[in-house]
């Protein structure tokens, strides 16, 4: 492989030094950090202005218990430290709609789903309506479970947490937290293929487009091109996969007390488990799917003469690959069905299948081995059919998908 | 040589001999680059055999050719001395980026040495390409219509340079459309009329077997004037 490594850091160093591979490199892990930070934000937000728009500080609420369950509760006093109880119906109303009353809440004698809960108010805030709502409910709650005991009222308010030993083979199986490790490697597969997609497969057109093929092949042999080309593709998408999973082992590190919404980071990721077998298998799996991947936009980048072509065709090939995403309800079974099993050892759908299976726990070791190496023989294969296309048909510059005769012809 | 059913190339066979400079005519699709590009192992030959010192072409650095192609072309978006050095290097030329800037200054493209090959003129980026082609000491040196397009200023310097790398020892092949080139370059030549040989020898051995015709003349004469 005279010259390889020329052309593997030519193509790299080309790569690094464009804008936008680092505008898209960084836009990645800045995207999902920005996510799970309006995530975490929106719900603190949320809950914020619950709180402030639910609090009746300073405003004047007023209450008429036609039912007598507040007023008779153990709490009714304490209720009606911060609300007025009243029994004027018409006068409050009035009061409310000059100002006088902000909120005046009617509870009815019988407590029903016909029987409505009055609210009258007169503020512009339509997001304060729920807040009132919660605010009469969580009042009359209050006011039914006094005199409760402190488990009666646990129970009735779903103040229950619940905690599911799960034994297979006699050892405790923590099934969810296997999980994570091959959805990581499924999402770095996909988040590859959207990047790197585009570029895998201009890295062969562009010799074409650019009419550069004369010149290049007169210098190195084909393979060596195609190779080098994919290696250098290969290097730049586990640069990428750096890039984005440096802050998850960041976050892993020292976001211990951090929470995305309601979930506490610091709960969750004790919780992950770390099996040898799966993170090597995972990352076996990551290399293989992304080598087919890989060669598969190469192939496409040497069948067609413009990008603009290329790319209609490659939209059907990742329909291909993302297709068992549509069937996931199939692969959630714990017996996989005759379509689960075919997309596993379809070789282009095997990648995110394989990965599927593997992360709901579907996945047999002798399906994951004989899976991973129909993977590994049509990444070689299609590597091979890449070399064969771009030596044949190199100089077809303006016509697409060359003549078979004469890709498989002897001479 | 067949493209389907077409046969674009017929019973055609010539030496070039080492150290000449050898010219290969012929009107538009007479099958000069197609005969080039089957000997450079671009195009699959469907029938005879094309040798380059007693074998097939392969780009790994045994025996040194340097190609400048009729399609022209370079990485559009890569600035000139990084296109440079990486043929340079994948040429086997030990000091490329040296090499590269003493090239540039020669064909006045010292200031463009940082622009993109998207910035250069045609012209320009032809003669970028021609340096490519020349820098790693070429012993066959094949060129296929390489003046086409240049003022005769710059004409003039390209031929300066093809002719210094004959000086060193390079073998020539030439593609031209330029007959007055030809007579004044080229040792011996071969005509090429749809896929053909027509005339084939020495220069001057041509001329007397066409009556004393210069090489214009016989080319219009072979192909007819209403075809040139």
């Amino acid at each position: 492989m005279f010259n390889l490594s020329t052309v593997i850091s030519f193509e790299i160093v080309r790569a690094l030094k464009k804008p936008s591979f680092w505008a898209m490199a960084i836009l990645m892990p800045l995207m999902l950090v920005a996510l799970i930070g309006i995530s975490g934000w929106s719900g603190y937000s949320s809950n914020q202005i619950f709180e402030a728009s639910g609090s009746t500080e300073g405003l004047q609420v007023a209450l008429i218990d036609q039912s007598g369950l507040i007023a008779g509760s153990p709490l009714g006093e304490e209720i009606a430290q911060d609300i007025e109880m009243r029994d004027d119906k018409e006068t409050s109303i009035d009061q409310v709609k000059n100002g006088q009353l902000n909120v005046l809440y009617v509870v009815p004698a019988e407590i029903s789903a016909k029987n409505a809960i009055e609210i009258y108010t007169n503020t512009e805030n339509n997001s304060l309506f729920d807040s009132y709502t919660n605010n009469i409910r969580s009042i009359l709650t209050t006011a039914a479970m006094a005199g409760l005991s402190e488990n009666q009222i646990n129970i009735l308010s779903g103040q229950i947490n619940v905690t599911t030993h799960n034994f297979i083979e006699g050892e405790e199986a923590n099934i969810l937290g296997k999980m994570i490790v091959p959805i990581i490697g499924l999402i770095l597969f996909y988040v590859l293929i959207c990047l790197f997609g585009n570029r895998l497969m201009m890295s062969t057109l562009e010799e074409k487009e650019n009419r550069i093929s004369e010149m290049i092949l007169t210098s190195i042999s084909t393979k060596t091109l195609i190779v080098g080309k994919i290696i250098s593709l290969i290097a730049l998408g586990f640069l990428q996969v750096l890039i984005l999973v440096l802050p998850m082992a960041i976050l892993y590190y020292f976001a211990g007390n951090a929470s995305v919404g309601q979930i506490n980071i610091g709960d969750v990721l004790p919780h992950i488990v770390f099996d040898p077998l799966v993170i090597i298998y995972t990352l076996l799996l990551l290399i293989a799917s992304y080598v087919l991947f890989t060669g598969l936009c190469v192939t496409v980048g040497v069948l067609m003469p413009t990008a603009k072509e290329a790319s209609g065709f490659m939209g059907v090939l990742m329909m291909l690959v993302i297709a068992p995403f549509l069937f996931i309800t199939m692969f959630m079974a714990p017996a996989p069905s005759t379509v689960v099993k075919f997309l596993s050892f379809f070789p282009f759908s095997a990648p995110v299948a394989l990965s599927m299976r593997n992360a709901f726990g579907t996945l047999s070791a002798s399906e994951a081995i004989i899976g991973l190496v129909i993977i590994i023989v049509s990444a070689i294969a299609i590597i091979a059919l890449a070399i064969r296309l771009f030596r044949k048909g190199a100089m077809s510059y303006d016509s697409a998908l060359i003549n078979l005769k004469r890709l498989f012809a002897k001479k | 040589m067949k493209f389907g059913d077409k046969e674009v190339i017929k019973d055609l066979s010539f030496t070039v001999k080492d150290g000449e400079i050898f010219g290969l005519l012929g009107s538009n699709g007479s099958g000069k680059t197609t005969t080039i590009r089957a000997l450079l192992g671009l195009y699959q030959e469907t029938a005879g055999e094309l040798l380059i010192n007693g074998q097939k072409f392969k780009p790994d650095g045994s025996f040194v050719v340097g190609y400048l192609p009729e399609e022209r072309g370079l990485y559009r978006k890569e600035k000139v001395l990084d296109v440079m050095v990486y043929f340079g290097r994948l040429k086997g030329q030990k000091n490329p980026r040296q090499w590269s800037l003493e090239y540039l200054k020669r064909v006045g493209l010292e200031e463009k040495t940082h622009e993109k090959i998207e910035k250069l003129s045609g012209g320009q980026q032809q003669k970028v390409q021609l340096g490519i082609t020349i820098m790693n000491n070429p012993k066959l040196l094949i060129l296929d219509e390489p003046t086409k397009g240049f003022d005769p200023v710059n004409r003039r310097l390209l031929m300066d340079i093809i002719d210094e790398v004959h000086r060193k020892g390079a073998t020539i092949l030439m593609i031209t459309h330029y007959m007055d080139e030809v007579e004044r370059l080229c040792d011996r030549a071969i005509l090429l009329k749809d896929g053909v040989a027509r005339a084939y020898g020495k220069i001057s051995e041509i001329k007397k077997e066409f009556g004393g015709k210069s090489l214009d003349e016989i080319f219009v004469k072979i192909y007819g004037e209403q075809d040139v």
